[in-house]
This record gives C-alpha cells, structure tokens and sequence, in this order.
C-alpha cells in the first residue's frame, strides 16, 4: 500500500548525499525506519560525553550547531542544515559522544537507526566513504591540516585559530627515486655515476634497503689519505648505518637531525627505519629550496630586488606558494594574510623603486591600494585600483605637481601590469587625473559623494572608502580618514543608502534551494560567486563598521571580528560571515587558480553534490546579515 | 438502538476474541506511546456517514516512529461524490479494500492500550465507536487528547480555540503535504502534536 509518510521522508532524503546514491527499493525500505524529532530552539540533541544514541541523524528543518569544550567554548566547529547529517560517532569510535549539539532554531530531524543502516552500508560502498568523510570532517582537530584534493571544508574556526605566525609549518619535499648503488661496485664506478648525475651522493642498498650513504666527502677523504686503488669497494668508504626518516617530516625535524648528527643527508623510508624500502633522499640543498620559498624569504627577497624579472619571477613565486596552500588546504586566515603581507611588500618596493627612478617627490604623498587591494583580500591576479593622494600646495604650483604624480603612478601601474595586475578597465588608477588629488581635493571629493548619495556616488564609495595606504605618508592618509568619518558621523540618510545598495544582492538561492546562475552572457549558465555571495558579505561589513565609526579596519574579516567585539548578541551572524567568506574566497581562488582566472564563475556542473551543497551552505549567513542591516538601517522605508 | 442496548447487557466473555485481547490490554498503562489518528469519511454525519480510510502513527516519547503506522482503506457500499472530491478516494481505484469489520480488528490490534489524538478527534472516536456498534462491539476504551484542546493549553487560553489543521501548520511552518489523505493528516497532525508538547 502506498504510503505517503515514507513517500515524503524518501523524497526528501534522495536529495541528499549519501542517500542519492541508494536504490529506489533500499531507499524505501531506509524511510520506512526513519523517526521524525522536533527539537526546540536552543535546545540539545545531545552533549559532550553523552552515552551514543542508536540512530544518527539528517536536518531535515532548521539548523543544528557543533561544539566541542576541547576547541573552543563559544566558537560553532560546524553547522548542519538541510540536508546534513550529524552524529555519527557511534558508528565509528567509541560509545560518547565528542561534541554537543544543539537546536540554533527550532529543528526538525530525521533519525536513522544504526542498526536498519548497517546492512546499507555493507553493499554501499559510496555510502560507507561518504559517512567516513563526514565523520572525519565533523571531528577533525581545527587546526590539523585538512584532508587533500577536497576543494574545501570549512570546519576550522573563524581565525583566532590560526596560527598567526608566518612558519606555520613546511613539509619538507625530498628528491624521490634516488640513485642507488650496490656495495660491491667500486669506487670510481661511483664517482663515475655522482659525476654524471651531477649528485653530491649516493644510496648503498641492499634488496632495496638502505645498508649506507657514500658523499663528496667520503670521495674526497679516501683520495687524501692516499691509498687509491680504483677497485676497492664501496662498502669500505660507505657511512654506515645511513640516518633513515619517514616520507611525511617536518621541515624543522630534518634541519634537527642534520646539525645533530652534523651530516648533509638524510635517507627517506617508507616507515623511517633502516629495515624499509628506499623512496627518497633529502639534502641540505632540499631544505635550502623550501625556503628559499617560504614567506618569510620572499619578503626579504622583495627587499633587495631592483630589476622587474625578479619582481616578476617573486609574484610567480607567491602564486605558486599560494596554489601549493590551498591544495594542502591550510587555514584560509592564514593564507590570506600570506597573500597580503607579500603583495603589500611587492607594491610598496615597486613604488620605491619608480620613485628612485623619477627622482624625489616634490611634496609628499601617499599612494592608496583601493577596492580588494585595498582590503587585502586578494589571492589571484586582478586588474589595478588604485589612488594617490598630495599634500596641498599652492595654486601656481599645483600643476606641475600634479604632473610629477601622474607620471609616477604611469610607471607604477605599468610595472603592475608587466607583473600580471592588468590596467584597471574603469581607469580608477592614480594615472588618472581624477584619482590623483591634492589632500583638499580628494575631502571634497569624498564630500560630495557622502552628501549627494546617488547610485553612482554610492558605487564609488563602495571602491574608495576601502583604501589602505600602501606607500608614502600615513599622514595624509589619516587626514582623510578623519575628514570622511566626521562627515558619516550620524548621518543616517547615507548610511540608509548604503545599507540598501549591501541588500542588492539577495541570497544566491532561488525557490528550491536552487543556485540562481547567470543567465545570459559570456558566462551564461555559471554562478558569480563573487558579485552574488562575497560582495554582499564585504558590503555589509564595511556600512556596519563605518556607522559604528570604527576606523583603520579594512579588511571584511577584520571587519566583523570587530562587529562581534562590540555587538556579542550578534556574535553567531557574524561568525557564519566569516567563515562564509573564507569558504567563498577558497572557492573562488582554487577555480581561480585552476582556470588561470579571476574565479569569479563557478562553473556548477564541475562541482562535486558535497561542495555544492558547501556552497549553499556558505548563503545562509548572507540571508542573516542582510536581515539585520535592514533592521538596522529601517531599509523597510526605501525598499 | 435496540444493537446498542444490547451491547450494553452482553458479558464480557461474548465478545469474540481480538476485543477480548484488546480489552486485556489495558490491566497496564502505556504512557509512551501515542497514537495520532485521522479518518477519512463520506461526509460529517455520524450515523449516516461512512469512513473511508484510517489512518495513524505512533509517537513514542514524542518521536514519530514512520514504522510504526497504520493505513486501511475500506469497502463502503455508500459513496457521496461531493466527499470524493475532497478527498480523491474513489470506489474501484487501485487500492486494495478490506471490510469495515477487517479493518476496525486491525486497528484495535495496532491501538492497543496507547493514548489516542487527533484534530477535531471526537469525530473520528464517533465514527469508529458506531462502527463497532455495527459490529455488536462497545466503545473504544483508549484515552483520547485533541490537538485543538492542546494549542489552546499551550496558548493559556482556557475555551477551545477552533483553529483548522491548515492554521496550526501554517503557525508552526510545516509544510502542508498529503493534506486529506488520511495518513497524510496524521502525520501532519503528529508534527503539530510534537510542537505543542515539547517546549524548551
């Protein structure tokens, strides 16, 4: 007999992974065990140490919040909505559970029983990875290294995790496939080889096992103390036993076990150990190349740098730094603070250098990153924005002054351009006259656009009100500063302006829980992520931090750790912001990075179900945000 | 009248045997199971009325076990059209039909001792009550809540507010689906149940 319970419960579970992937009749027969809970609002499905109940878990309404004591006491590590499946545990590990869960609005959820599930999972072999996945994901140590080849998971907290520090940790990369030689071959067969290869050493194996290491060194003492004969084996001038570590070291432990044993080499293992087979071979000249890439050598490295290759050859060095983070998927927070610190570094030596170029400035000046520049939140090659500003000077001299600035910012920007930043489209570049102002010109110009707010005035604002001095006289960029925040104090009406244009954009989910794509143009059929999800969150950051009056905090993660400094009541819907642009900025960058782009469209049907559903998950906050700014900004009035 | 006077003069031991196991079911109580019900009927007349199809599921603790439920439809002699249309019941349709005293055994069976509910429940209780007497059988011996009684407990208010099934779902957003299929209104009525029920 048709029942129309199970009809629904399967209707709305095929929606889903894992479930999707389960036969019509399995599915039928998996609804029919399903038991429906209503939990209330704040209320819990269960805590830290709980004993494991028998079923786990899909949301079918509403939100469910995880948190473990051990990570943090107030932090979300995760939440499930629609579709989501939580506590699993007992499925995998021991009898309690390792987080508590609780109703963030009033919840509707389906329970599976384990026991009706088990025999699913022994002929699904889809669904057992899938469960493991989502286990690992929910229970994963925030600060561990995430899983590799996932576009992303969005499960480590909203950044006070993240280590802040720029040696975060490096892996070292070990020369894989070394040479290897038998112990019975002679020494000059040896030399002969390492001579050929170009190698400073060699591996002395027996059936594949590590027995010794023969080095320059070893070469260079036999010949000086005199008794060659080109016969004699290497087994008699062969360190032994040969210092072993696994595949998987940190870059620290090997520069450890080096100055320690006071040797050059390590050999690489499959275990670590001496009594496993050989996969590689790691030498100072490794752990020398690793760092010469990390940050902290491209920031000295920028530095020194005079000719544009080696500019050039270092911002090819930070996108493949960049790329190599977000495959091994470390912290968003702290790889865009890479990304910013670096990129800030190469325009301000740019600058510098076309400065030394020009000759000296004839009064000072700051140069001004705008837009994403200027909130440090780029990962990819975009086009320019930027803006300078001159300290006054007196009408007679004001041309020639001009002149000298739009001449730098020529040089500057066509430096940019060589280094992949192309020319801005809207030409809002401090090579443009309009952009290359007097300190007075440029509050006048702020002036206007705050009290005579049109769409036009607005779109400006939006761009220049996120400046960030990148050279020159933080003085000036302060005294504009004080200048536009004396003219927002207050000023409701351009705060409401501004507040309606952050709404613009609604949630990118049609009815349905469908993306909403573009639908005509070049990228018809794609979804933007950038103008549809993380220009609402920027926007919503910056008119809440500009009506509190906070000022010199650009960037929008900044920005709503700020809003949850001074507003704790609203600390959930700026938390979700955060973490939301950090999963839409790791999207947008890997797509970026992967199509030689600006990663602004995802193409959806590349999107694996998980990421979509990821995605999807990354809206909610921007439904939350945009609901309090229109409370806040009484937006009912305009709208 | 005169069958119902009857039953009221016949011993407990003349009664056939799956109402005799029904009765002995109550020496005990139940509280955690709770029976969520709907008929669906021919019209709104008891006694000349007819019900169509029942339906329920069970709550234990207040969770809805979807295994746990109940669906008959039955084969009534009687079929008013203008009822067919509310509820897209119509005589011949693929649904396998039992007869009436088929499906009331069953259903004593399915009760069993647990608590019944329903919305507009006294209805439902009518309908059966006079399809047992048809059967020569008493009342129905469970207890009975209604879901009309509890929102007006959970509002304070202390008459009975006369709110449709429609209104409470849609104060509590849950999506309306399978409206007026008897299993369907039971589900949704279950939904409704939880939400009154359990409160933070």
């Amino acid at each position: 007999m048709e029942n129309v319970i199970v009809e629904r419960v399967a209707d709305f579970l095929k929606q889903y992974p894992p479930f999707q992937d389960l036969s019509l009749a399995d599915l039928h027969r998996l609804a029919t065990q399903v038991r429906v809970h209503y939990i209330p609002k704040r209320d819990f499905l269960f805590k830290q140490g709980d004993a494991a109940h028998k079923e786990f878990y899909v949301v079918q309404q509403g939100a469910v919040g995880l948190r473990s004591k051990d990570v943090s006491s107030s932090n979300w590590i995760d939440i499930c909505d629609e579709g989501d499946i939580l506590g699993l545990r007992p499925l995998f590990a021991d009898q309690t559970y390792a987080m508590e869960a609780m109703a963030r609005e009033e919840c509707v959820l389906y329970a599976i029983p384990f026991e009706a599930f088990k025999e699913l999972l022994l002929n699904n072999k889809m669904v057992m990875d899938f469960l493991l996945e989502s286990f690992a994901s929910n229970t994963r140590n925030p600060k561990s290294s995430e899983s590799k080849g996932k576009l992303l998971s969005s499960n480590y907290n909203s950044g006070e995790e993240a280590t802040s520090e720029l040696d975060f940790f490096q892996q070292a990369f070990y020369t894989k496939n070394p040479i290897c030689l038998s112990p019975t071959k002679t020494i000059q067969e040896a030399a002969y080889i390492m001579n050929k290869h170009k190698i400073s050493s060699l591996i002395i194996e027996e059936n594949k096992l590590p027995i010794g290491i023969v080095t320059d060194k070893d070469i260079r003492r036999w010949v000086a103390n005199g008794s060659m004969n080109n016969e004699e084996k290497l087994s008699i001038i062969m360190s032994s036993p040969v210092k072993c570590v696994p595949p998987h070291v940190h870059l620290a432990d090997v520069q450890g076990l080096l100055l320690q044993h006071k040797i050059g080499h390590l050999c690489v293992t499959k275990d670590g150990s001496q009594n496993s087979e050989i996969i590689g071979i790691l030498s100072e000249h490794d752990i020398v190349t690793v760092q010469a890439n990390n940050p902290i050598a491209l920031l000295k490295q920028i530095e020194r740098v005079d000719q544009q290759e080696d500019l050039i050859r270092i911002r090819e060095s930070l996108s493949s730094l960049l790329q190599a983070y977000l495959n091994t998927g470390l912290p968003m927070p702290y790889v865009m603070k890479v990304s910013r610190l670096i990129m800030q570094a190469l325009m301000h030596r740019v600058i510098e250098l076309s400065e030394q170029k020009l000759g000296e400035s004839p009064v000072k000046f700051a140069w001004l990153g705008i837009g994403s520049q200027g909130r440090g939140e780029q990962l990819l090659l975009t086009d320019q924005d930027h803006a300078l500003v001159f300290e006054d000077v007196p009408d007679e001299k004001f041309e020639h002054t001009q002149a000298y600035f739009l001449k730098l910012a020529e040089e500057v920007s066509r430096i940019f351009n060589e280094l992949g930043y192309v020319f801005c489209p809207a030409d809002m570049m401090a090579s443009n006259p309009e952009y290359c102002l007097s300190l007075s010109q440029w509050k006048q110009k702020f002036s206007n656009w705050i009290d005579k707010p049109s769409s036009k005035s607005i779109m400006m604002c939006n761009i220049f009100f996120d400046y960030a001095k990148v050279y020159g006289e933080d003085e000036l960029s302060k005294q504009l500063s004080a200048h536009i925040f004396k003219k927002l104090k207050g000023n409701q009406r351009f705060f409401a302006y501004l507040g309606e244009d952050a709404v613009k954009n609604p949630p990118p989910l049609g009815f349905f829980r469908q993306f909403i794509i573009e639908e005509d143009g070049g990228h018809k059929d794609e979804f933007d992520v950038k103008a549809r999800a993380i220009q609402p969150l920027v926007e919503a950051a910056r008119v809440l931090i500009l009506s509190e009056g906070i000022e010199g905090k650009n960037n929008t993660i900044e920005r709503f750790e700020k809003l949850i400094e001074l507003e704790p009541q609203n600390e959930d819907i700026y938390a979700g912001c955060i973490k939301s642009f950090h999963v839409l900025s790791r999207f947008r960058a890997i797509e970026g990075f992967q199509h030689n782009s600006t990663g602004r469209y995802l193409e959806l049907s590349t999107l694996s179900k998980s990421d979509k559903m990821k995605l999807k998950r990354a809206f909610k906050p921007i439904k939350d945000i945009q609901r309090l700014l229109k409370n806040r900004f009484q937006l009912a009035y305009f709208l | 009248m005169m069958r119902w006077l009857d039953n009221l003069f016949k011993k407990k031991e003349d009664y056939p045997e799956f109402w005799q196991a029904y009765a002995a079911k109550f020496k005990q109580s139940d509280r955690s199971r709770v029976i969520v019900l709907d008929c669906e009927t021919t019209g709104l007349t008891p006694g000349e009325d007819k019900i169509l199809s029942i339906g329920a599921v069970a709550l234990h603790d207040n969770v809805i076990h979807v295994k746990d439920h109940f669906y008959v439809f039955l084969n009534q002699k009687l079929n008013k059209p203008e009822s067919i249309a509310v509820h897209g019941i119509v005589k011949n349709k693929p649904y396998s039909l039992i007869s009436e005293s088929d499906a009331l055994k069953q259903l004593l069976k399915f009760l069993s001792n647990s608590k019944i509910l329903g919305h507009h429940i006294q209805f439902d209780i009518q309908m059966i009550n006079i399809a047992l007497a048809t059967m020569g059988l008493p009342k129905l011996k469970n207890q009975v809540a209604d879901t009309n009684d509890l929102y007006s407990k959970f509002k304070g208010v202390d008459q009975s507010m006369h709110k449709s099934l429609d209104e409470l779902c849609d104060e509590f957003h849950i999506p309306k689906k399978d409206r007026h299929t008897a299993l369907g209104d039971a589900f949704l009525t279950a939904q409704v149940y939880q939400r009154l029920v359990i409160s933070v």
